[in-house]
């Protein structure tokens, strides 16, 4: 709750300090008041850290649920000519989702403090990821029609905070190897796993989009972003397969 | 009207991950999962014991060889050599070779069949090897009695197996992995080996595997490692005297450990204090045959039951003896013509069960008798 308290803050501080500088550039024309656009946005994502072509380990997804992950942008767009701009923004993004899934001979990793017991886990796995960025997008727009604007470029993000925890249950894990010592979790029993600490503190990735004008002032928009880095560290070893940030952002905008 | 687009879009993602998954790979495991032999409700007296690398099948009675044909069940595509059913003269276990579907990993499996129908319960600790568990790696002490023709039958447990898991994290500066770092090791006894017993910690991780302290224990039965932690003791083993037995009896030693944790609580207890008893249960006539770790003495099987009163429990560097006689609860008798199974439980924290105890707690057993009635 305090995180959604300090992004709606920021989201303030940022318009009314855009709204002040539109005022401070009536007097002149400047770079800053000439063909540029100024707008602030919100949208909520769908998505998920999912790997690349799901790993066979991997049987059955019982659930996915996104959660309400929201986002906030501030942006600015220079334009060049009568088609072409450029939007440098910034933007507090929650990602997350919650998954149950069924899997088999998943080679995982239960850790805490400096002890950790490595193996191959068959069973059901719930995991919970919530990210926070601190995210500037970099993007080409290109006005399609007078409604209609595309957008696409790169993003690069700072992690602020971090959940990527969950627990193993109704399965079981051997140890080492397929052969080995088999702990078996019955009766609904089950041990957590975090690997928050291990959630790569840069990213990015791409973004692709289109935003249409409903008027003067508001805009619906829609875009996918897909992070080029695997989300977890290099040197984790817990999962065998990486893992990507891929979300749909569904939002609307207001340009000053 | 954002909530519906976000209920769409989950099942639209739903269904573009779950066309997303793979076919399923073969099959790696090569478990042993089910043991049998033909008539097995007639010929054995329990159902077969299936550890992780052995098989024991233990027969009511000599029938004038040990020509069997056991039959098993694998895990899914593995396959075993011998074949499923071969016959073979068990007069000394044999080895099986269970390898898994995709071929890569195998396991084996020592395979005994013992006679066990003498009603001798005096047990000297005088036998124990050591198990090389290999994932992870471990070395620790099971104890074995030998048979009137040199087999070698596990009447007593421990939870060592389930030590090991995490054996290799817990070693302090300059340990080694061997079996005096495991909570139950064969040292010196009252006479020749005995059973020494030590309250460990099991670190950050044994809390998250349900199992925040480990008692060192030794009991009748069989240690099948499961979660939680608890449920892995399986107390029991046929009794095979045709009468009830009257006493417990043995030598100790004991020393409590300083700091008393109390990881469930509440506890009976402000120290720790060891345990010692014995218990004599019906056979169930479906399921399983064994008493679970959390009986608590409120299982409706128990017949009769001995347990170290507060006389004994005291801290001792001499080998003390000790004595406990049974009584009888529920109401129950003894019967002749029932079948029954038979435990003896120590522990050196009381409420090790509970996972209540002191690290450092240390019991020592030896020369454990169950007293039978001898009179007719």
């Amino acid at each position: 709750m305090n995180r959604i308290l300090y992004i709606v803050a920021v989201f303030f501080t940022v318009v009314t300090s855009a709204q002040a500088q539109e005022r401070a550039g009536d007097k002149n024309t400047n770079f800053f008041n000439t063909n540029m656009d100024y707008g602030v946005q919100a949208h909520f994502s769908i998505g998920g850290s999912a790997p690349l072509g799901f790993p066979n380990t991997i049987r059955k997804i019982d659930s996915f649920n996104p959660g309400f992950k929201f986002g906030l942008e501030a942006n600015a767009t220079k334009w060049l000519d009568k088609k072409w701009g450029v939007r440098v923004g910034l933007r507090f993004e929650e990602k997350g989702m919650k998954t149950k899934a069924k899997v088999k001979n998943y080679l995982t990793e239960i850790v805490k403090d400096n002890s950790k017991v490595r193996g191959y886990y068959t069973g059901r796995v719930e995991t919970n990821v919530r990210n926070t960025y601190l995210t500037a997008p970099v993007l080409a727009v290109y006005k399609l029609a007078d409604t209609w604007n595309l957008y696409g470029g790169l993003y690069f993000s700072a992690l602020l905070d971090n959940t990527f925890d969950g627990y193993v249950s109704d399965g079981y894990l051997r140890q080492d190897t397929p052969t080995g010592a088999k702990i078996t979790f019955e009766e609904g029993s089950q041990a957590g796993y975090d690997f928050s600490d291990n959630v790569r503190k840069f990213q990015w990735g791409t973004q692709l989009g289109a935003e249409w004008k409903m008027n003067k002032h508001f805009k619906l928009l829609s875009d996918v972003t897909y992070g080029f880095n695997n989300i977890f560290e290099k040197d984790f070893s817990s999962i065998d397969f990486s893992m990507h940030n891929i979300y749909l952002n569904v939002g609307f905008g207001y340009s000053f | 009207m954002k909530y519906r687009i976000i209920v769409l879009l989950t099942a639209v993602t739903t269904l573009f991950m779950s066309s997303c998954i793979k076919d399923e790979a073969l099959n790696t495991e090569a478990d042993i999962e089910t043991a049998s032999i033909p008539h097995g409700d007639q010929v054995l007296q329990v159902k077969p014991s299936i550890g992780d690398d052995r098989v024991v099948f233990r027969l009511k009675r000599f029938s004038g060889s040990y020509l069997q044909a056991p039959e098993f069940t694998l895990t899914g595509g593995a396959t075993i050599e011998p074949a499923s059913g071969t016959e073979q003269d068990f007069f000394t276990p044999k080895q099986y070779k269970v390898t898994s579907q995709d071929g890569v990993w195998s396991k084996t499996y020592t395979v005994s069949f013992i006679i066990d129908d003498v009603a001798d319960f005096y047990s000297t600790f005088e036998n124990a090897e050591v198990v090389e568990a290999k994932n992870p790696t471990g070395f620790y002490h099971q104890f074995f009695e030998l048979t009137t023709n040199n087999q070698k039958k596990y009447d007593w447990a421990t939870a060592n197996q389930g030590y090991n898991m995490l054996a290799e994290t817990l070693l302090e500066p300059g340990e080694k992995l061997e079996p005096s770092v495991y909570p139950t090791v064969q040292v010196n006894g009252y006479i020749g080996k005995g059973v020494k017993m030590t309250t460990k910690s099991t670190g950050p991780l044994g809390g998250m595997f349900g199992s925040p302290l480990a008692a060192g224990n030794l009991f009748v039965g069989n240690f099948e490692l499961s979660f939680p932690a608890i449920n892995s003791t399986r107390f029991g083993l046929p009794y095979n005297a045709k009468k009830a037995p009257v006493a417990l009896k043995g030598f100790f030693k004991y020393k409590a450990g300083e700091k008393f944790v109390v990881n469930t609580a509440p506890s009976q207890l402000t120290t720790d204090t060891w345990d010692a008893y014995a218990i004599l249960f019906e056979k169930s006539t479906n399921g399983n045959d064994y008493l679970s770790g959390t009986h608590a003495f409120k299982d409706a099987r128990m017949v009769s039951v001995a347990r170290i009163g507060k006389k004994e429990q005291i801290e001792t560097n001499e080998w003390t003896a000790f004595e406990i006689p049974f009584s009888f609860v529920n109401g129950n008798s003894f019967d002749p013509t029932k079948e029954y199974m038979y435990t003896i439980v120590f522990s050196s924290s009381r409420e090790g069960d509970l996972f209540n105890g002191a690290v450092g707690s240390t019991l020592y057993i030896d020369e454990v008798e169950l007293v039978v009635d001898q009179t007719k």
